[in-house]
């Protein structure tokens, strides 16, 4: 098969197979590369629904490209939730163990889930599981070390099937202390990542600790945060912050909001034309057609 | 080394602090521990039996030991019939076995404005052994190794080692493993993990930019910070000449906490931390290759997994901040031989393929760290704790070499 982009283009790229029928089976072909994109349409609150490949208009490095097929909440879903048990969250962790447990119950058949918790490392607390799977959550509270970046990119490292698709939602402070992944490399890397990632503002009251550490090293950029919430935004994803009073988001009611966006959200695919293939594309999505529309989708893909 | 107060005072002075903290937290009556009980038992070898209560106990009840040892315990320790040089050193090694407890438990300092408790308590029973005027014996070596290693968890570098001039890191100087100095001149480890206290007070870079092949990545602006030792601020009078003045600090400090690391490499006990942590100090100040070459010798050095993994990491980081990418997935690579499937490596690892383009390969390091490492204590990643890990052994070897009262 050629490869028009490289496996770490890392958009979906979903393959149009001609099929050739052999003597005894059938072989398949690739005959063309295709672009997928995440996007999100709103308008204020609301999603905007009924919405065609006509509606939209797309430009690749500032080239328009022609949408072949929209699709909708047809995909099913691969959600790799990462909690911050850090000892800067860990407060919540009573009730971070009861929304996960609602949380899978919450998934469609075919979707499937994974959850990864902090500790002295980053840890698959539940490993994939069926939509409703009943699982134990044996995770406990490790303060001070925080690899908040190392449990978004192993997240985002999940390589999913071509018929599926992958949300990756993080419900952390994104104080970050001890990762070895920089926050400009999760940046860079977060670009070229087939996961949509969302993230949810949590701010715990601490808790107990095995190891607590007084001074990261390396130290975190003073502004980490603010990288690690543009990484989300390059995916398509968002950060989610709680009121003036209520900084932190209820996790249940957050996951809620973001699942049923995401599910709602346009699969739009193209083949690029008129670009090079190598190097950054930016993507840009808009909906000319509906006034106000806010729409959400990837800010680009690596091609080779 | 440092001026002291005398041993009856010190002890007097902690038996006051320590007291002075738990007394804010009274228990009830019914919930206090015999720690009389409690010391009879640990002294007669049944060390498990003796700690249980404490670690099923709650904050409030193993807090309030804290201060029956005081008192209790001092009326235990001096109690006629019993041989007293034993009984001080059970009560240090039973007060070293709570206090773990209560690092467990995120207690080692009670209050947030810094009043003492761990370190109170650690003090005291140093002071215990003091009063025991023993010729230095291998229970006290091992209780000072043990109570090193515990703070070094913490992460209490003030704690172990706080010279008075910041300009002379190694000169005269206050601390725990100064004491333990005093007791063992010149013993390689207690020199090792003076020379981590010194050097944990400053390592710290911020983290750097993407990778590039070929380039060299610039330090953090905080890469290397002066030590924060309370002292005479230095005498400049314009803002350059204190810049000047810190950033001199700050070399002289850095070059003798590399010399020591350095003077320590070929010590067959330390040698390979020592030489590691100098590895490391090297890459936190930016000068990438001879912190390569350091790292590569500490790995030849030694035929352990867990330091020769360290080692190969910490030479992949400084190959990643140079420039030399491909070099760096090779260390990291070698690391994983010695380690596999470890974190750090793994992920580091990965970070790079992802970055090049092998989405697949990066994929599989991940999954196969996450799924076939579970639980595992990664060595770079318990590096800031200086030996932590290893506490559990001391706690045996200090079992062992107890005096223990029926032996």
């Amino acid at each position: 098969m050629t490869r028009v982009l490289g496996a770490a283009a890392c958009v979906a790229i979903a393959i149009t197979f001609a099929p050739i029928v052999n003597a005894q089976r059938q072989v398949f072909r690739a005959t063309a590369a295709q672009v997928s994109v995440s996007a999100s349409v709103k308008k204020g609150n609301n999603v905007v629904t009924k919405l065609t490949a006509k509606d939209f208009a797309l430009t690749d490095n500032g080239v328009a490209q022609t949408i072949s097929a929209v699709s909708i909440e047809s995909l099913p879903i691969d959600v790799s939730l990462f909690l911050d048990t850090s000892g800067s969250t860990s407060g919540k962790l009573d009730e971070m163990k009861r929304d996960t447990q609602a949380i899978i119950k919450m998934l469609r058949p075919g979707d499937r889930f994974r959850l990864l918790v902090i500790g002295d490392s980053v840890y698959e607390a539940v490993p994939w599981v069926d939509a409703g799977a009943n699982v134990t959550l044996p995770f406990q509270p490790v303060g001070g070390i925080s690899l908040v970046q190392d449990a978004l990119l192993m997240a985002l490292l999940h390589r999913i099937e071509p018929d599926r698709r992958h949300l990756v939602v993080g419900m952390t402070d994104r104080r970050d202390c001890g990762s070895v992944v920089s926050s400009q490399l999760l940046l860079e890397l977060m670009s070229r990542s087939e996961a949509v990632v969302h993230l949810v503002d949590q701010e715990g009251s601490g808790g107990d600790a095995k190891y607590r550490v007084r001074t990261c090293t390396p130290r975190a950029r003073a502004n980490g945060d603010e990288i690690i919430e543009q990484a989300a935004e390059r995916t398509g994803g968002e950060l989610h912050k709680g009121s003036f009073f209520f900084r932190s988001r209820s996790i249940l009611g957050a996951f809620k909001q973001i699942f049923e966006d995401f599910r709602q959200s346009y699969v739009l695919r193209y083949s690029p034309e008129g670009v090079p293939m190598p190097g950054w594309h930016a993507i840009e999505v808009r909906v000319p057609g509906v006034k106000d529309a806010t729409v959400r989708a990837r800010s680009g893909y690596y091609g080779e | 080394m440092g001026a002291r107060l005398s041993t009856p005072m010190r002890a007097r002075f902690l038996t006051v602090a320590v007291a002075a903290v738990v007394l804010t937290c009274p228990v009830s009556t019914q919930s206090v521990l015999d720690v009389a009980g409690l010391l009879d038992r640990y002294s007669a070898g049944k060390f498990d039996e003796a700690i249980q209560p404490v670690a099923n106990g709650t904050d409030e009840q193993a807090r309030y030991v804290r201060e029956q040892l005081m008192t209790a315990g001092r009326l235990w320790i001096d109690a006629p019939g019993h041989s007293k040089s034993d009984r001080l050193a059970a009560a240090a090694a039973f007060a070293l076995e709570t206090e773990a407890l209560r690092v467990e438990r995120g207690d080692w300092v009670t209050f947030n404005d810094g009043v003492c408790a761990g370190r109170c308590v650690i003090e005291w029973a140093c002071a215990l052994l003091n009063e025991r005027n023993e010729t230095p014996d291998a229970f006290e070596h091992d209780w000072f190794a043990a109570t090193v290693t515990l703070a070094s968890g913490e992460r209490d570098w003030a704690f172990l080692h706080t010279p008075r001039l910041v300009a002379e890191p190694f000169g005269e100087s206050h601390g725990h493993v100064d004491h333990a100095l005093e007791r063992f001149p010149g013993d390689a480890r207690f020199r090792f993990a003076r020379a981590q206290a010194v050097a944990s007070r400053f390592e710290v870079t911020t983290e750097q930019d993407a990778p590039r092949e070929g380039v060299r990545l610039e330090l953090g602006a905080a890469a290397v910070p002066n030590m924060v030792i309370n002292g005479p601020p230095a005498i400049a009078t314009t803002v350059n000449q204190r810049l000047s003045t810190a950033a001199a600090r700050r070399a002289t400090q850095r070059s003798l906490v590399l010399k020591e690391f350095a003077d320590l490499s070929t010590d067959p006990v330390v040698g390979v931390a020592a030489r590691t942590r100098l590895a490391y100090l090297e890459w936190a100040g930016g000068d990438y290759d001879a912190a390569l070459t350091e790292a590569q010798a500490a790995a030849a050095q030694t035929t352990d997994a867990d330091e020769r993994y360290l080692a190969r990491y910490i030479a992949g980081m400084a190959a990643q901040s140079s420039g030399a990418l491909a070099k760096a997935e090779s260390l990291f690579a070698a690391a994983l031989e010695a380690r596999p499937r470890s974190q750090s490596a793994s992920l580091s690892l990965a970070a790079l393929l992802f970055q090049r383009g092998d989405a697949t390969g990066a994929h599989a390091l991940s999954e196969k760290s996450l799924v076939e490492r579970k639980n595992d204590d990664d060595p770079w990643r318990l590096f800031q704790y200086g030996d932590y890990k290893t506490f559990p052994e001391k706690r045996q070897a200090l079992r062992r070499a107890l005096p223990t009262e029926g032996k």
